[in-house]
C-alpha cells in the first residue's frame, strides 16, 4: 500500500444526499509535491443503509470549483469521482478496513466527549497502542451503525463531525503516519506527516505462521527481550485472529 | 380452341381439371381459355369445388385456420369415393406461353410445365412463385375473392376487423411479428426481478431490526447482571470466561486445592465445556477442600463419641432395671438363701405326708381285707391276733366304719396337706427362677456396660474412667469436638459463600452474557447472509437492467414495425383508393355519402383502419361507415375495396376469381354489382362463381356473358353435371 507522504484532509460529516465544499477549504487541500495529496472525506448519514456510516475518500484535486465559489458535490458524483481515483485505493481499503473496530475501540471515549477522546487518542498513537488497542472481534455493521446513531444523537450532528474528524485522522494515521496536526478551527481538518518509511515504499516482507508458530514466535521475542517486535507480532496475530 | 388473349403480358387462366376431388368423382375439366368466366348453379353442385381445386393445385394447401385439424386426404378426396387418389392441373397461358401445373394428393408429387421445360418438387414450388409472382397468401388476397373473407370486414369486433383488412392488405405476416415481439414481458420480467430484490431486502431489514430488538432485549438483561457494554462480544465472553477461571483457581488455592485452569471460551458453542469444567471444579472444592478433610474425622468422632454417650446411658439404666428387679424379689420373697430353705423345709414336708398317706392306704388295705374275710368266714376270733371276739361283738360294721372313717377324714386330711405344701414349693421354685434370671441379667448387663465403658476409655483417649465419670468425660470430650466443629462450620460455610458466589457469576455468564453473544452470532450470520444475497440482488439487478434495455430495444423493433405496417398499409390503401371510390359510387350508390375513404391510422400499439364515409369528401359529414351504411352497403363496400386492392396489386396473374359476392346485396346493387365486373372484364380476366340467377340475369345484361365461358352447374349426382356455352 504505496501511501502519500503527506496527507490533508477536510472532513464532512452529512444527513443529506450531499456535501458543499467551500473554496477556502479546497484551496487548504491544495498540494504542490506529486506524492502528497488534499482530499475530501465524507461520512454519509442519510438513512441509506448501502452508504451510511462508510467513509467516501476523493482527492480534491479533482474537484473543481469556479473562482472563490463554493462546491457542491452529490453523492453518486462523489462516487463516480472515487471510482475514478484509484491512487487513493490503499487508503480507502485502509479506512474501510479499520474504521469499524477503530470506531469500537474509542467508542466510550467518543461519546463521553471530544476532549478525552483527542487526548486518549493522541496517547494511543504516542505510545504505538492504536493497534492493539483494537478489538479482536469483527464488529457488526448493525452494531457500527448503533455507534454513529448514538454518537451523533448524543452529541449533535456538528460536535459529531469534529468527533469524527478526529477519529479519521487517527484511523489514517495508523497506515503509517506518525505526525497528526489537526486544526479545530483551521482548514484543512488535519495533516498527516512523517511517513513511515515501510509505510512509504509498501515493501514488507510476508511471510504466513500458523497461530501456534505466532506464538512461539512471540514467547521467543519477549524473552530475547525485542518488545518492539512482540508488539509487532501482538499487533498482526489481533488483526489475524479478528478476520 | 384458340386461346384469346386480351393481354399478353400476364398470365390466364386457361383451364382447371379436377380428377377425384371433392364433388367430383371422375374426371371434369373448366376450360376458360383466358376469357371471363361464369360457373353458376344451384347449391351444392360443386362450384366450389373448383375454387378449391385451384387453390389446392397451385399451392397445395389453404390458408391457415381454414381447415384447423382436418386432414387434407379426408376432405379432399371424393365424397363418394373415400381414399381415391385426388390430383388437378391448371394451365395458365401468358401469350403464346404455356404454364401447366399439377398436384397428386396421395404421392404429394407437385409439378410445373413452361413450354418444354419442367420442374418438379420444391424447384417447381419456387419457379412457380418465380413465375406468377406472387406466394399462397398473396393469391389469396388479392386473387381469390370470398364472402367469408369480406364478412370479416363487417365484423363489430373492431380488434377482429382490423385482423381481416390485415389479411387483405397482406399485413397479417406483420401482425404476427407484433404479437410474437412483446417488450412488456420484458419490462415485466425486469420489475419482477426488481420486486424480488426489494422483496429480499425488506425481509432482510425486518429480520435484522427483530434480531437487533432480540440482541437489546438480551443486553438490557445482561446489564442487569451488571455485565458492561465491553461485554457484549465474543472478546468479552473470552475475558470474563478468562477472568472465572483465574478466580476459580484463586478459590481452589485458598482452600488448600491445586486447580487446573478453565479451558478458553471464545466462542459461545464452547460454553457447554467450560461450564462442565467450571462445576468440576466447584464441586472439587466443595468436596475436597483443607477445611472439609479436618472436618471429616471431627464429624466422625462425634458421631462415636454420641453412640456411646447414647449407649451408655442406655446400658447404665438396663443393669439398675435389673437390680432392683432382684431387690424386688428380696424385699418380697426374702433372701434367695432363705427361700432356698423353706423350699427344703416344703420337700420334707412333702416326704412325711407322703409316707403317711402310704401308711393310711396300706391300714386302709388291711382294712379292706379283713372284711373280705370277716364277712366270708365270720370268725369268732381276732383274724390278726386269733382272740377270741366279744359275745356279739360284730367284727365287719366295725372294720367297715374303721375303713370309711380312715377314707374319709385321714386320708382327706393328709391329701389337703400335701396339695398345700406342693403349691408352696412351687411358688418357691418359681420364686427362685426368678432370682436366678435376675442375677443372670443383672450380669450380662453390668459386662455389656464394662464393655462400653472400655470403648469411652477408648474413645477418650484415657486409661480408665470410674464408671460415675464416664458419662461426664463422654461430654466433655463432645463439647470439645462440637466446639472445633463449630470452627470449622464457620470456615467451610464461608468457603460455601465463596463458592456460591463464583457460581452465581457462572451461571450469570450463562444466563446473561452468553445469550447476549449468541444472538450477536446470530446477527452476524444474518449480515454475511445479507452479504451473500447483496451479491444475488446485484447480479438480479443485472439482469433487470438486462431486461429493459431488451424491453427498450423490442419496442422500438416494434415501433418500427407499427412504422412500416402504417405506411406500407397505407401504399396499398392509396394505390386500391381511386378504384376502391369508384366501385363504391357504382355499387352502393349513397345519394349523400358518395366518398368512401380507407386509412390506416397509427395508435400507440397498432394501426387501426377507418372506414370513413362523406358527402363529397366534406370532413365535416365524414362517418364511420359502419354507423351509417346497411350490412349490404358496407358488403358491396367491402367488395369495392376488394376489387380496389385486386387490381391494385402487383403479380403476374391477370385474372379473379370471384366466389358468390353478391351476398346480402339487394337487387339493385347486384345489377351494379354486375355492371361492375362486367366492366373490369374487359380490362382482365375475370371468373365469376354465384348461385345467384338474378345476378346471373344481370351479368347477361351487363354484357358478361357475351364474352363469358359459360358453366352452367345444373346438377350433382357425384360429378356435376356441366352444361358449358363458350362465345364462338
Amino acid at each position: 500500500m504505496a501511501l502519500p507522504t503527506i496527507l490533508k484532509s477536510e472532513v464532512k460529516l452529512t444527513t443529506g444526499s450531499g456535501v458543499q465544499v467551500s473554496a477556502r477549504e479546497l484551496e487548504a487541500l491544495r498540494v504542490d509535491d506529486a506524492t502528497s495529496a488534499g482530499i475530501l472525506a465524507v461520512l454519509f448519514w442519510c438513512g441509506d443503509r448501502e452508504v451510511d456510516g462508510s467513509w467516501l475518500i476523493v482527492d480534491a484535486a479533482e474537484i473543481h470549483e469556479r473562482e472563490g465559489e463554493s462546491v457542491s458535490a452529490t453523492r453518486s458524483a462523489l462516487l463516480r469521482t472515487s471510482r475514478a481515483q484509484p491512487w487513493l485505493d490503499g487508503l480507502r481499503r485502509h479506512v474501510d478496513r479499520y474504521w469499524p473496530p477503530f470506531l469500537d475501540a474509542f467508542k466510550e471515549e467518543a461519546l463521553r466527549d471530544h476532549g478525552s477522546l483527542v487526548e486518549e487518542l493522541a496517547r494511543c498513537h504516542r505510545e504505538g497502542l492504536i493497534e492493539a488497542r483494537l478489538p479482536e472481534h469483527r464488529i457488526l455493521a448493525a452494531e457500527h451503525r448503533a455507534t454513529l446513531a448514538e454518537l451523533i444523537a448524543s452529541h449533535g450532528e456538528a460536535d459529531a463531525g469534529r468527533i469524527l474528524q478526529d477519529l479519521l485522522a487517527y484511523l489514517l494515521a495508523l497506515a503509517g503516519y506518525r505526525k497528526v496536526t489537526n486544526n479545530p478551527v483551521g482548514v484543512p481538518d488535519f495533516v498527516l506527516s512523517d511517513l513511515a518509511r515501510d509505510a512509504r515504499s509498501g515493501s514488507k516482507v510476508v511471510f504466513e505462521l500458523t497461530l501456534e508458530e505466532a506464538d512461539r514466535l512471540l514467547r521467543l521475542c519477549r524473552s530475547a527481550g525485542d518488545d518492539q517486535l512482540a508488539q509487532a507480532v501482538t499487533a498482526r496475530r489481533t488483526r489475524l485472529v479478528r478476520e | 380452341m384458340t386461346v384469346p388473349l386480351a393481354n399478353g403480358e400476364r398470365w390466364r387462366l386457361v383451364s382447371i381439371t379436377v380428377r377425384q376431388f371433392r364433388g367430383v368423382a371422375k374426371e371434369r375439366r373448366f376450360e376458360f381459355n383466358g376469357r371471363p368466366g361464369l360457373l353458376h348453379g344451384n347449391n351444392g353442385v360443386g362450384k366450389s369445388t373448383v375454387a378449391l381445386a385451384l387453390q389446392w393445385t397451385l399451392y397445395g394447401r389453404f390458408p391457415e385456420g381454414v381447415l384447423p385439424n382436418t386432414a387434407y386426404d379426408r376432405f379432399l378426396s371424393p365424397i363418394h369415393l373415400k381414399g381415391k387418389p385426388y390430383s388437378g392441373e391448371v394451365v395458365l397461358s401468358r401469350g403464346r406461353e404455356k404454364l401447366v401445373v399439377s398436384r397428386d394428393g396421395p404421392t404429394k408429387e407437385f409439378k410445373l410445365q413452361i413450354g418444354s421445360t419442367s420442374w418438379s418438387g420444391p424447384e417447381a414450388e419456387e419457379k412457380r412463385d418465380a413465375v406468377l409472382g406472387l406466394d399462397m397468401d398473396s393469391f389469396v388476397r388479392a386473387v381469390v375473392l370470398q364472402q367469408s373473407r369480406i364478412r370479416a370486414l363487417l365484423l363489430d369486433d373492431p380488434r377482429e376487423r382490423n385482423k381481416a383488412l390485415d389479411r387483405l392488405l397482406g399485413m397479417d405476416t406483420v401482425e404476427h411479428l407484433l404479437d410474437v415481439i412483446k417488450p412488456r414481458e420484458y419490462a415485466k420480467a425486469a420489475d419482477a426481478w426488481r420486486a424480488k430484490v426489494r422483496a429480499e431486502a425488506q425481509r432482510y431489514e425486518e429480520r435484522e431490526r427483530l434480531l437487533a430488538e432480540q440482541l437489546e432485549g438480551a443486553q438490557q438483561r445482561a446489564r442487569g447482571l451488571k455485565f458492561l457494554n465491553k461485554d457484549f462480544n465474543p472478546t468479552g465472553l473470552r475475558t470474563r470466561y478468562a477472568e472465572l477461571g483465574r478466580d476459580l483457581a484463586a478459590l481452589g488455592r485458598k482452600y488448600g486445592l491445586d486447580f487446573p485452569e478453565l479451558p478458553p471460551c471464545a466462542e459461545t458453542r464452547q460454553v457447554g465445556a467450560v461450564s462442565r469444567a467450571f462445576q468440576k471444579g466447584l464441586q472439587a472444592v466443595r468436596l475436597s477442600s483443607e477445611l472439609r478433610q479436618r472436618m471429616s474425622p471431627i464429624e466422625k468422632s462425634i458421631a462415636t463419641l454420641t453412640a456411646l454417650r447414647e449407649g451408655w446411658s442406655e446400658r447404665l439404666q438396663r443393669r439398675d432395671r435389673a437390680r432392683e428387679a432382684i431387690e424386688n424379689l428380696v424385699s418380697r420373697h426374702g433372701e434367695e438363701k432363705r427361700v432356698l430353705e423353706g423350699r427344703a423345709e416344703l420337700e420334707g414336708e412333702l416326704g412325711d405326708l407322703q409316707r403317711q398317706l402310704k401308711a393310711a392306704g396300706a391300714l386302709r388295705q388291711l382294712l379292706e381285707d379283713a372284711l373280705a374275710f370277716v364277712e366270708r368266714e365270720a370268725p369268732r376270733g381276732c383274724p390278726v391276733c386269733e382272740q377270741p371276739l366279744p359275745e356279739r361283738f360284730d367284727l365287719g360294721p366295725r372294720l367297715q366304719q374303721r375303713m370309711e372313717s380312715l377314707a374319709s377324714e385321714e386320708i382327706a386330711k393328709l391329701h389337703g396337706r400335701r396339695e398345700k405344701a406342693e403349691a408352696r414349693l412351687a411358688q418357691a421354685v418359681e420364686v427362685l427362677r426368678h432370682f436366678k434370671e435376675g442375677r443372670v441379667e443383672l450380669d450380662e448387663c453390668q459386662k455389656d456396660l464394662e464393655r462400653h465403658r472400655q470403648k469411652a476409655v477408648e474413645a477418650t483417649g484415657g486409661v480408665g474412667i470410674a464408671e460415675n465419670k464416664v458419662a461426664a468425660r463422654l461430654d466433655e470430650a463432645l463439647a470439645k469436638l462440637a466446639q472445633e466443629r463449630e470452627h470449622l462450620g464457620a470456615g467451610i460455610a464461608a468457603m460455601e459463600q465463596d463458592l456460591e458466589a463464583i457460581d452465581l457469576r457462572e451461571r450469570a455468564l450463562r444466563e446473561g452474557l452468553v445469550p447476549v453473544v449468541e444472538k450477536r452470532d446470530e446477527l452476524a450470520r444474518h449480515e454475511q447472509d445479507g452479504e451473500k444475497a447483496k451479491a444475488l440482488h446485484e447480479r438480479d439487478d443485472g439482469r433487470a437492467q438486462r431486461m429493459e434495455a431488451l424491453a427498450a430495444r423490442l419496442e422500438a423493433i416494434r415501433k418500427a414495425l407499427l412504422d412500416a405496417k402504417q405506411e406500407l398499409a397505407s401504399e396499398s390503401l392509396r394505390k386500391a383508393g381511386p378504384r376502391a371510390q369508384e366501385l363504391y359510387g357504382k355499387l352502393v350508390r349513397h345519394p349523400v355519402l358518395d366518398t368512401l375513404e380507407i386509412q390506416a391510422t397509427p395508435r400507440a400499439s397498432k394501426v387501426d383502419y377507418t372506414f370513413t364515409v362523406s358527402a363529397k369528401g366534406s370532413s365535416a359529414t365524414a362517418r364511420d361507415a359502419r354507423l351509417v351504411l346497411s350490412d349490404g352497403q358496407l358488403t358491396a363496400t367491402a367488395l369495392a375495396l376488394f376489387f380496389g386492392l385486386a387490381e391494385s396489386a402487383g403479380h403476374e396473374l391477370d385474372f379473379l376469381y370471384v366466389d358468390d359476392p353478391t351476398q346480402n346485396l339487394d337487387l339493385p346493387c347486384k345489377e351494379a354489382m354486375a355492371r361492375a365486373i362486367a366492366e373490369l372484364s374487359r380490362r382482365r380476366q375475370l371468373v365469376v362463381s354465384t348461385q345467384d340467377e338474378d345476378f346471373v340475369s344481370f351479368l347477361e345484361t351487363a354484357g358478361f356473358r357475351q364474352e363469358a365461358v359459360i358453366h352452367h352447374l345444373e346438377a350433382w349426382d357425384g360429378t356435376p353435371t356441366v352444361h358449358t356455352v363458350a362465345p364462338a
